[in-house]
C-alpha cells in the first residue's frame, strides 16, 4: 500500500477528506493541467468522484473554475449513476420481498446512506445484497422476474451454496446485481456464521422504502474483508470504509472483535485498520487502531491473507489457502472436486474443454500449494 | 384551506455542488439551487406560503421575492413528480 500510494498524496487526501485527525497535506494553489488531468482520473477510477466535490465545495483542494465545473460535472455523472442504481436496488427489493425472502443491502447504497455524512460522497458501481445461502437459488429465480440473468452457470451443483462467495447476475441495463452468500472469498468466507448475517436488521431509508441492513459492527468487518481480500494493489474506497465506519461513535469494538475472533478474521480486520490507520495518518489512539495493533496474527492467518496480497495467482493460492484451512477431508474433498471437475456449462462459458481445464487447475493448484 | 406540498416519498437523490439530483421513475433531473433549498424544506409537508417564509428566513431574502417563485417552482416540481400534495 505504502509502495502503492505514497507518491500520489493528493489522492490519498481526497480519500481521507472530512476523517477526524487524518494527515492530509493539499495544495496551496491549483494544479497545472498535467497534473489536474492525472488527479482526475485516478480519482474516476477509484471512484472518488464524491469525496472530490466535498474537497472542493468545503475549500481544501484550491481549484480554478474550469477544474471546479469539471469535478462537478464528473460528480453529477457518477451521481446519476449511482441513483440508476439505488432504484435497481429497490426493484430487488421488491422481488426479494415478493419471494418471501430474508435478504440485506450490502456495501454501495447501505453504506452510502448508514455511514457517510452525506452519501452523495460514496460511489459505488453494482447492486450487492446478502441472502442466505438455502435461499440463494430462490432469489437467482426471483430476480430473473426483473430482467436479471446469471454472467456464468455455477462451477458446480451445490457449489455456490456451500462455498461460492457471491452469484453475479447482470441484467438488460447492463447493471452488476451480485448476490452475496457470505461476505468474502474463502477461506476466510467459509468461517463466517450465518446466524451472525441473519439477526435484526438495521435500516435505512431510500425511495420510500425502509430497505434491511447489517449492523455497524458486521458493516465494519466486510468493509475490512474487502479492504483486505477485495484487489491488489488495494483500492482507496474500502480502506475510506473502513476508517469511516470506525468513526461511527455506536461501533462497538468488543462486539467487533468477537465477532472477528468467531469468523477467523482478527487478521483481516486487524490488516485492514493497520493499513488504512497508517495510509491516511489517523490518530492511534482510536480504540480499534489500539486493538488491530496489538494483534499478532498466527502463521496459519499469515498465510491464508497473504494469497490475496499478491499481484499474481491469487485464484491458485486461494485455492491452497482454502484447502489448508477447511476442517474436515470431506469438506476439502468436495471443494477440490468442485474446483478440478466443473460442470459443463460452466466451462463452456469460459470457452474451456474438461482437459484443457483440469490441466490449468493442477498446474495452478500445484503452484499455490508449493509456494 | 391552503394545499400543503411534500417531497415524494419515492423520490432518490444526492447531492451536488450544481443542486441536488433527484431520480423519480427513470428520470433523473438536476435542480436548480433555489428548488434544491425548496425540496429541503419539504422534507416536511409545507403549504407555498410556509415554505417561502422559511426560505426567506433561511437565505435572508426579502419573503415577497421568495413567494413571487414559489408558484412556478412548486409547479414544475410537481409535474415531475418530484413533490406531492400532503396529505
Amino acid at each position: 500500500v505504502a509502495v502503492t500510494w505514497r507518491d500520489q498524496p493528493l489522492v490519498v487526501a481526497i480519500a481521507a477528506h472530512g476523517l477526524d485527525g487524518a494527515a492530509a497535506s493539499w495544495p496551496t494553489s491549483p494544479l497545472g493541467r498535467e497534473a489536474w488531468d492525472r488527479l482526475v482520473g485516478v480519482v474516476a477510477r477509484q471512484r472518488l468522484q464524491g469525496l472530490l466535490a466535498f474537497a472542493v465545495a468545503d475549500g481544501a483542494l484550491p481549484v480554478t473554475d474550469p477544474q471546479r465545473a469539471e469535478v462537478a460535472a464528473r460528480h453529477r455523472d457518477a451521481m446519476t449513476d449511482v441513483l440508476h442504481l439505488e432504484a435497481r436496488l429497490l426493484d430487488v427489493a421488491e422481488a426479494l420481498d415478493g419471494a418471501g425472502l430474508d435478504w440485506r443491502a450490502v456495501k454501495g447504497s447501505a453504506t452510502a446512506h448508514l455511514d457517510y455524512a452525506d452519501p452523495s460522497q460514496r460511489v459505488f458501481g453494482d447492486v450487492d445484497v446478502l441472502v442466505p445461502a438455502a435461499h440463494l437459488r430462490d432469489a437467482v429465480d426471483a430476480l430473473a422476474g426483473i430482467g436479471a440473468r446469471r454472467t456464468r452457470p455455477p462451477l458446480g451443483h451445490g457449489f455456490e451454496q456451500r462455498f461460492a462467495k457471491s452469484v453475479e447476475l447482470v441484467d438488460g441495463d447492463g447493471c452488476q446485481i451480485d448476490l452475496h452468500r457470505t461476505l468474502a472469498l474463502e477461506p476466510f468466507g467459509l468461517r463466517i456464521t450465518e446466524d451472525d448475517l441473519f439477526g435484526a436488521p438495521v435500516r435505512f431509508e431510500a425511495g420510500g422504502r425502509k430497505l434491511p441492513a447489517l449492523p455497524v459492527e458486521t458493516r465494519f468487518l466486510l468493509a475490512c474483508y474487502h479492504a483486505s481480500l477485495g484487489n491488489y494493489p488495494v483500492r482507496l474506497v474500502p480502506l475510506r470504509d473502513v476508517a469511516q465506519i470506525a468513526s461511527c461513535p455506536t461501533l462497538d469494538v468488543d462486539r467487533v472483535v468477537t465477532l472477528a475472533r468467531r469468523w477467523w478474521a482478527r487478521a483481516v480486520a486487524a490488516d485492514a485498520v493497520r493499513t488504512a490507520w497508517a495510509l491516511f495518518g489517523l490518530p492511534a489512539d482510536a480504540p480499534v487502531a489500539r486493538w488491530a495493533g496489538g494483534y499478532a496474527p498466527t502463521r496459519r492467518e499469515s498465510a491464508a491473507l497473504s494469497a490475496f496480497q499478491r499481484p499474481d495467482r491469487r485464484q491458485a493460492h486461494r485455492t491452497a489457502a482454502t484447502l489448508a484451512t477447511l476442517p474436515g477431508l470431506r469438506a476439502r474433498a468436495a471443494y477440490l472436486r468442485a474446483v478440478l471437475r466443473p460442470d459443463r456449462a460452466y466451462l463452456a462459458s469460459r470457452g474451456l474443454g474438461a482437459g484443457q481445464w483440469l490441466r490449468r487447475s493442477r498446474a495452478l493448484v500445484g503452484r499455490g500449494w508449493s509456494r | 384551506m391552503a394545499v400543503r406540498w411534500v417531497r415524494a416519498a419515492a423520490a432518490l437523490s444526492r447531492r451536488t455542488l450544481e443542486g441536488t439530483l433527484v431520480r423519480i421513475g427513470p428520470e433523473t433531473v438536476l435542480l436548480s439551487a433555489s428548488a434544491s433549498a425548496l425540496l429541503d424544506v419539504l422534507e416536511r409537508p409545507h403549504s407555498a406560503e410556509e415554505a417561502a417564509d422559511r426560505l426567506a428566513r433561511a437565505t435572508g431574502t426579502p419573503a415577497e421575492t421568495v413567494r413571487a417563485d414559489i408558484d412556478a417552482l412548486l409547479t414544475d416540481l410537481a409535474a415531475r413528480g418530484v413533490v406531492t400534495s400532503w396529505p
